[in-house]
């Protein structure tokens, strides 16, 4: 090799180990967070536009199985109909309980609204959503283990990363993303969750003695400080229970869809109002 | 002073290219989304710029995936800069014309190199580091990788195409031998 080219390589390597250097040594932090509080908005506007392709491409080719879902919905909207008035009732009582008790009402931790970055990280080729990069970070509050639900309320993931401007959230199908829950049925169920090859949900740890069925709603339960309890994660679809097995596990079907998010809220149970 | 102007339009096309990257191509359906538009890009500029060129490229692409990622930073540098001087190397010493299969060639070996070291880099900053979010080599992974080296390919015939017809520095598909039409 020639010399002029040994003497350029030597040069960058210098200069990138010692950026690195001063990275570790936090003096690049400042840096770094500028850039990314003026590269954030136009990042969240590309992601915007890259999932309605995304949302165009999934219709155009799920349209020959509308038809049974349809059906299935017409099934469930009867259903969901009965039981809705059957909750009315329920809603109505519990507001005038929560008035007598002076609850707090709805808000009774802090949230902040958080746009989606990209999907994974780009050396993360599987191709799978199973974490995404929001546009908030420490400097608006947010830590390690904070929930991250969706306009619905539903759980979307857990913040597991964060840096100054930006966080990493793994989303509830990914298997680093381990959730203490609870089974919505008369045994109050519990049992930890995590994803499973970022399509399902498993639901691990439950004694052998209680009871879980399919269809069972699965929502947090409140054993960790930093998420809410009764966040709603997702409904089974399948249990398997061995006799000679310490655990029963529950296989769950989360209810988002994490390819159709772009806006997500951070709920901050820690900064009471 | 203008030697600063001119770094404006260098540090603009790196952040568009490298933000694409990271928002918008990693959000595609199908296929599309393994493309890695940065390293097609790289392959070009190392084939018709000189090495230090393409190593400023390099860094500066390198930097703001970096700043992106939640892996130990530099992961991106390092692996593009070494990706960069490998490639050239290879395309000096053994892809010496600017043909559409040097340039197929070179994309096939840049992108080889990239992935070989990136996820070396992070299998052992898994390791020694215990960062999470690291994806074993199975079977789904190498599937994944060779997906995206398609794409890669079938990107790379699309920007030559393009450039032939800007430029006469990149010769057709076929060699024409000399005394032939």
């Amino acid at each position: 090799m020639k010399k002029p080219i040994k003497k350029t390589i030597i040069i960058y390597t210098a200069v990138i180990g010692l950026l690195v250097f001063l990275y570790l040594m936090g003096l690049l932090k400042p840096i770094e967070t500028v850039a990314l509080k003026v590269l954030n908005p136009i990042t969240s506007r590309l992601y915007r536009v890259s999932t309605d392709i995304r949302k165009t491409y999934s219709d155009r080719t799920t349209k020959h199985g509308l038809q049974i879902e349809i059906d299935e919905l017409h099934d469930q909207i009867n259903s969901l109909l009965e039981e809705k008035a059957e909750l009315e009732n329920i809603k109505e009582e519990n507001k005038v309980l929560r008035d007598n008790l002076r609850f707090l009402s709805k808000k009774e931790y802090n949230y902040s609204l958080a746009n989606i970055l990209s999907r994974d990280s780009a050396i993360d080729k599987n191709g799978r959503t199973e974490s995404v990069i929001i546009d908030q970070g420490t400097k608006d509050g947010l830590a390690v283990g904070l929930a991250v639900v969706n306009g619905k309320g539903i759980l979307v993931g857990k913040i597991s990363e964060v840096k100054d401007a930006i966080a990493r959230v793994n989303l509830t199908n990914n298997e680093n993303c381990k959730i203490a829950a609870t089974a919505l049925n008369d045994d109050r169920t519990s049992g930890i969750t995590e994803g499973e090859l970022g399509l399902t949900i498993k639901m691990s740890f439950i004694p052998q003695d209680r009871e879980i069925n399919i269809n069972d709603i699965i929502v947090t339960s409140g054993l960790e400080p930093m998420i809410p309890r009764g966040l709603i994660i997702g409904r089974v679809i399948e249990v398997d229970k061995e006799n000679n097995e310490l655990w029963q596990e529950a296989i769950i079907e989360p209810i988002i869809d994490p390819d159709e998010l772009i806006i997500v809220t951070v709920l901050n149970p820690l900064a009471v109002e | 002073m203008t030697k600063y102007l001119k770094l404006i339009p260098f540090i603009l096309t790196v952040v568009l290219v490298a933000v694409v990257q990271i928002a918008l191509i990693k959000g595609l359906p199908g296929w599309l989304q393994y493309l890695n538009a940065v390293l097609v890009i790289m392959v070009f500029i190392i084939g018709s710029r000189s090495l230090s060129k393409a190593l400023k490229w390099a860094a500066g692409f390198g930097l703001v995936l970096d700043i992106f990622s939640f892996s130990l930073f530099g992961i991106f540098t390092v692996s593009l800069l070494a990706t960069t001087v490998l490639t050239w190397f290879v395309l000096v010493n053994f892809l010496t014309n600017r043909s559409l299969y040097s340039f197929l060639a070179a994309t096939v070996f840049a992108t080889f190199c990239f992935e070989v070291l990136s996820s070396t880099i992070l299998y052992f900053c898994h390791i020694f580091l215990s960062l999470e979010n690291f994806i074993g080599l199975d079977r789904y992974f190498i599937l994944v990788k060779l997906y995206g080296l398609v794409i890669n390919l079938a990107v790379a015939i699309v920007v030559f195409n393009f450039l032939t017809i800007l430029s006469r520095r990149y010769k057709p598909v076929f060699l024409n031998k000399e005394g032939s039409i």
